[in-house]
Formats: structure tokens, sequence, C-alpha cells
């Protein structure tokens, strides 16, 4: 018999012993051990999947904030950008108001200037034409041209009113020996002469005594003195009145008329200067 | 040579020292020295275990060992059971030791006596209805040999005898004739064939632990997975089957 059932009896024991003694030095540590290591490296790989999230959180947050500067950027550039074109315009608005205001006081002086040197050249032209009248006159005055004049002169006195006679006769009541001086350049005819003289007698006093006397200053005309008192008519004196009314009427219509156009004028040479 | 000599089949017949029924032989011997040796090598390996990435190679070995049975155990017995890998592991790792001492002169496995695979076989055949029972309770474990009819119940036990005859004597004989083998071999030419014939005789020894081990890890699940497979077809149809054998 190959079986001794006393060895066979101990083996089972053996067997029984050696089991629980590698269940206890071998499988129960060797599990535990492998268990832990599975149990580190998933809390490990855990942890560096968590670690990759929040860094790709952060990444994502980190992204959004560059974002938001980058518009935030974007949107004070354009600001700035915005400002500094008004801030420009300003400028430039202010600039051309001033340019413009300066213009403009240059116009008005200029149109001033203008107004004056034109009345200046209106006046000058019109005394220069009544000197050259009045010297054409006088030096192509005849005897017909006296003759006229006194006759003027006669009708002058003669259409004198009460107030203007009792003018010219006050004089002699105070001083009784009164004189009448008639003052030509050339003779007066001595018929306008008696005429002269008949109407003095006749209106401001009977024993009036009328002289006659040659003047050469007085040009053509003829003047009548009774102590201080006068009556004249002259070509002098009667274009001087005419010349005195012209640059009345030139003063009242010329600026109202020559402004505009002489406006226009210095306008139109402001613009060829700025187009050059 | 050995402590054998040629006319002794098994180290059992090595007595060294004996009283009344109570021998000292040495496939005892050898069997102490064999678990001194695995306990030792144990707890000295896993003393200094660590649950870090870097790891001795030591540790190393235990854990491809362990890791690799207990996904042995898992395909073929369809559960992760501590219990399982304990008592199947052992065999294995037992059974390997025994049988890969044999390149060291002088010794003789123990695993080349009828007694020792004869208590391992027994220790198989005890721990299936252990296991069976533990699972499926007394009444769901001995149901199944009357399955699929009660006239079967004589081969069921004859079936369950004759497997643990064939564990123990398969086991026994591969080594045994492999020690013998390789002792005639050494006493005709004592060069090189040895070699060869305890080469062969290695690997018929891990072989025949895969062997020993896998089948007693096959009983096991079939005492226990039968159950699982039950309730997975009952899961849906099977109320009155259920209820019958719990009535009766």
């Amino acid at each position: 018999m190959l079986i001794n059932w006393f060895t066979m009896g101990a083996q089972l024991l053996n067997f029984l012993v050696l089991m629980v003694l590698l269940k206890k030095f071998l499988y129960d540590r060797i599990i535990r051990a492998m268990d832990e290591r599975e149990k580190k490296i998933a809390s490990q790989l855990e942890e560096a999947d968590r670690k990759r999230q929040s860094a790709d959180a952060r990444q994502e947050e980190i992204a959004a904030e560059k974002k938001e500067l980058d518009k935030t950027r974007e949107t004070l550039l354009a600001e700035a950008r915005e400002a500094a074109r008004k801030e420009k315009e300003a400028l430039q608005e202010e600039a051309r108001q001033a340019v413009d205001a300066l213009r403009q006081r240059w116009v008005d002086a200029l149109e001033q200037e203008k107004e004056a040197f034109g009345k200046r050249i209106r006046e000058s032209a019109a005394r220069q034409v009544f000197a050259v009248a009045q010297k054409a006159l006088e030096e192509m005055a005849g005897e017909t041209l006296q003759d006229r004049v006194v006759e003027r002169f006669i009708r002058r006195i003669q259409a004198m009113d009460e107030t203007e006679k009792q003018a010219l006769s006050q004089a002699p009541a105070a001083e009784p020996a009164a004189v009448a001086v008639v003052r030509s350049a050339r003779a007066v005819p001595a018929e306008k002469q008696r005429e002269i003289t008949q109407w003095l007698t006749r209106e401001i006093h009977p024993d009036l005594d009328v002289e006659y006397q040659p003047e050469e200053a007085l040009g053509v005309g003829i003047e009548l003195r009774i102590s201080g008192k006068k009556v004249s008519w002259t070509l002098h004196q009667y274009l001087e009145e005419l010349e005195e009314r012209v640059l009345e009427a030139l003063d009242e219509e010329g600026p109202g008329r020559a402004a505009p156009e002489t406006g226009r004028d210095h306008r139109d040479n402001f613009e060829a200067e700025e187009d050059s | 040579m050995g402590p054998m000599d040629l006319k002794q089949i098994s180290p059992d017949q090595v007595v060294f020292w004996e009283w009344k029924f109570i021998s000292l032989n040495a496939t005892l011997l050898f069997t102490w020295i064999v678990m001194a040796l695995m306990v030792v090598a144990a707890w000295l390996i896993t003393r200094n275990l660590t649950s870090d990435t870097r790891i001795s190679r030591w540790q190393n070995l235990l854990e491809v060992l362990v890791e690799n049975m207990r996904n042995e155990i898992r395909e073929i017995g369809r559960e992760d059971s501590r219990s399982h890998l304990v008592f199947v592991g052992t065999l294995f790792l037992f059974i390997l030791v025994c049988n890969l001492l044999q390149v060291v002169p002088g010794y003789v496995p123990p695993t080349a006596s009828l007694s020792t695979t004869a208590a391992l076989a027994i220790a198989v055949f005890v721990s299936v209805p252990f296991f069976g029972i533990l699972s499926r309770g007394f009444r769901g474990y001995f149901t199944q040999y009357l399955r699929p009819s009660p006239l079967m119940l004589p081969f069921n036990v004859l079936g369950e005898l004759s497997r643990t005859l064939a564990l123990a004597v398969r086991l026994f004989g591969n080594i045994m004739s492999g020690t013998k083998v390789a002792a005639i071999l050494v006493a005709l030419a004592p060069l090189f064939f040895p070699i060869v014939m305890h080469l062969l005789g290695l690997l018929t020894g891990v072989i025949q632990a895969y062997i020993f081990s896998v089948l007693a890890m096959v009983y096991i699940a079939s005492a226990t997975r039968a159950r699982a497979e039950r309730e997975q077809q009952g899961a849906g149809s099977t109320k009155p089957r259920k209820g019958r054998p719990s009535g009766g």
C-alpha cells in the first residue's frame, strides 16, 4: 500500500497550516499593498485630472481676461481718437474763426479806407472842377457877362423885401453922412449906375451918396456896402455855394451806392489772394 | 545519492523515526522544509512592502504571481473570492515549489508520495462542498447531485470520488515517475542525460502544479457557479420552479 495514513493526515494538516501562514504573510499583505497602490495611483490620477481641469479653467479665465483687456483697449483707443479728432476740429474751427475775424477786420478797414479815399477823390474832383470852372469863367468874362451880372444884381436888390431894405436903411439913419459904395472889377456902365443910384435914393435914403469904385479882387461880381452892411453877387460866391451843395449831394448818395460795389471788389481780391 | 534507493517508490518509505503508528519520514521532513522556505520567503519579502510606484524585485515577483493567480481564478470562477485565492493559490504554490526543488540534489519532492497527493486531493474533495455550501446553502448544494434526475445521484457521487482519486494519482504518478526516471538515468548515464530529464521534470512539475490547481478551481467553480447560472436563467420566468424546491 502506497498510502501511509498517518502521513496523509499530517500532510493535510501541514497544508492547512501552510494555507493559514501564507494567507497571513503573503496574500493579505500583497493584496493590501496592491490595493493601496491602486488607490494611490487612482487618487494621483484624480488629482492630476483635477489640476488639469483647474488649469484649463484658469486658462479660459485668462483668455477671457485678455479678450476683455483687448476690448477695453480698443474702446479707449477709439475714445482717444474721437477726442483727438474733436479737438482738432475745434482748433481748426477756432483758427478759422480767428482768420475770419482778422479778414473781416481787414476788409472793414480796407473798405473804410476805400470809402474815405473815394470821398477824398470825389471832393477833390468836385473842387478841381469848380476851380477850373471859376478860372475859366473869370478868364473868359467879358462886357456881356459883367452886364449880365450887374443886371442880375439890380434884379436882386429890386426883388428885396421890406425887412432886407429895412436892414440896409437902418445904418444910414445912425450915421447921416452915409455913403453907399458899389464895387466891381470892371466899371459899371453909366445907365446901370443911374438905375442903381435911383433905386438906392428912392428905396433906402434920399440923401445917400453913391460911389462907384473899381475892385480887381472881386473878379466877376458886384458888391454894395452901406456902412458895414453888404449885399453882393459874385461868381466866386455863387460857385462856392454850388460846390457846397454838390458836395452835400455826393455825401448823401455816394456811400449808399458805392459801398456794395467796393465790398464785392474787396472780396474778389481777397479770394483771389487765397487761391494763390 | 539521495535518501531513497531505486527500489523505494515513495519517500514515505524512508523513515527516520517511528513510534507506534507515528512515523517521521522523508515526505514530512521535506514538506516542512518546503513550508519553512515558503513562509520565511513570504515573510521576508512582505516585511518591507510598499505601496509606492517603485517596488523591489521580490515584491514585484510576488505581486505578479498573486495577480496572475487572481486573474486565473476570476476567469474560471467568474467571481473575485479571497478564500478561493487562498486555497487554490496555496495548492499551486505548494505543489510548484515542491516540484521545482527537484533540481536540488538529495531532495525528494513530497508530491512524489501518494500520501501527500491524496491529502491534497482530499482537501479539494472537502473544499468543493465547503465552498458550494458556503455560497449556495446546504440544500442548494446537495440538490445538484439530484440533477438532472435523482437517478443520477450514484453517478454524481462516483464522479466526485473518481475525480478526487484521479487528482491524487495524476500528480503522484507524474512526479514519482519523473524522479524515478531521473534517478535511473543518473545510474545509467551520469553525464548530460540526467540534465535533460531534470529539465523535463521541471516542465512536468510546473504543468502538474498548474493542472492540479486549475482542476481544483474548476471543481469549486462548478459547485458555486451553478447557483449563479440558475439565478441568471430564473431571473425572468422561473418563479414556480424556485418555489418547488423550497416548498418540498
